[in-house]
């Protein structure tokens, strides 16, 4: 006989989706003002904004959104990081000239104390990339990223053009 | 919590009414990342998943293990930008919601994609029964016992 379990008044079990949609769905608006802020922040067209956003999403949801708490003001910051680091590179492309131009782009973000950042560094920056070196070493990831770019440093309130 | 799912799940499925003890190996008093290490020390703890296995999910900023399951079935594998590889898995998940975050009080089937690059690891307690020991549980604890014996 089949018997039937009450969860509250909601079934007690839910099929699953075959790629967490409802993890992405429901935490991609936390990070998504960041998001679309660096992307208009640096690209120079629509299609570069397009490119970075698919990007970050792919990213995002690579990462695992169920994994962390994005309420959670350290979690949060650890996975815009991510995204941002990975958007930039995307920007850059493969060109090296393009490259180059992304990491002027990133820099004039930053500030002037990363202009003073030694070039070698830069290409190590740019040698690494997510899931494979960063997220296994948090220390060399958090050193990569605090000579690349930090998102204290964008400029205040595209959190509030963003929810505007 | 998820480990509490786990744990009645197996302690239930193993219990043997006759003896009343039930064989299920792994302890239930250890925190997730305790559990990790617990398998570490019985030489079950896995990289790839398999159907039965408890898996632990990492959380990669804290290098620490957030959530347990059950894997039901492995559906496939395969590595981002060919590189670092991952596991899709069918999973039954306790203390969770549709979108598979911890803590959410529910009960799930979920498809996952778990990654050994995350930090994410697989309990194979089944080879725990190979030296032929028996669990016998006392109060709150399980208890490994080798002396005991099931009923015949």
């Amino acid at each position: 006989m089949k018997q039937e379990h009450s969860a509250g008044g909601r079934p007690a079990f839910i099929d699953p989706t075959p790629d967490n949609a409802h993890g992405l769905t429901r935490s991609w608006p936390l990070v998504a003002g960041r998001v679309a802020g660096f992307a208009r922040r640096v690209a120079n067209c629509q299609a570069d904004v397009d490119d970075m956003t698919a990007e970050a999403i792919e990213t995002f949801w690579k990462l695992g959104p169920e994994r962390y708490d994005l309420t959670d003001t350290e979690d949060l910051r650890w996975v815009n990081r991510i995204l941002i680091h990975r958007m930039s590179k995307v920007w850059g492309g493969s060109s090296e000239k393009k490259q180059e131009e992304a990491e002027q782009a990133v820099r004039a973000m930053i500030g002037k104390e990363v202009l003073t950042q030694d070039e070698q560094q830069q290409l190590q920056v740019e040698s690494h990339d997510l899931l494979d070196d960063a997220l296994l070493n948090e220390e060399e990831f958090d050193e990569i990223i605090s000579r690349r770019e930090d998102m204290e440093d964008m400029a205040p309130g595209d959190d509030e053009r963003e929810a505007a | 919590m998820g480990l509490r799912f786990v744990h009645r799940c197996g302690y239930a499925s193993h219990y043997d009414h006759r003896s009343r003890t039930s064989s299920w190996p792994l302890p239930m008093d250890l925190t997730h990342t305790e559990l990790a290490q617990f398998g570490e020390a019985q030489r079950i703890l896995r990289d790839e998943p398999a159907a039965g296995d408890v898996f632990l999910v990492s959380h990669p900023r804290t290098k620490t293990f957030i959530q347990a399951g059950v894997i039901a079935s492995v559906e496939a594998r395969g590595r981002y930008d060919h590189r670092t590889p991952y596991f899709d898995a069918y999973t039954i998940v306790g203390d969770t919601d549709e979108t598979g975050s911890p803590g959410r009080g529910r009960t799930m089937r979920l498809n996952r994609r778990l990654s050994l690059a995350l930090g994410d690891r697989f309990l194979r307690w089944a080879d725990m029964d190979a030296n032929g020991g028996m669990i016998r549980y006392n109060r709150s604890t399980f208890l490994r016992d080798a002396a005991v014996e099931v009923a015949p």
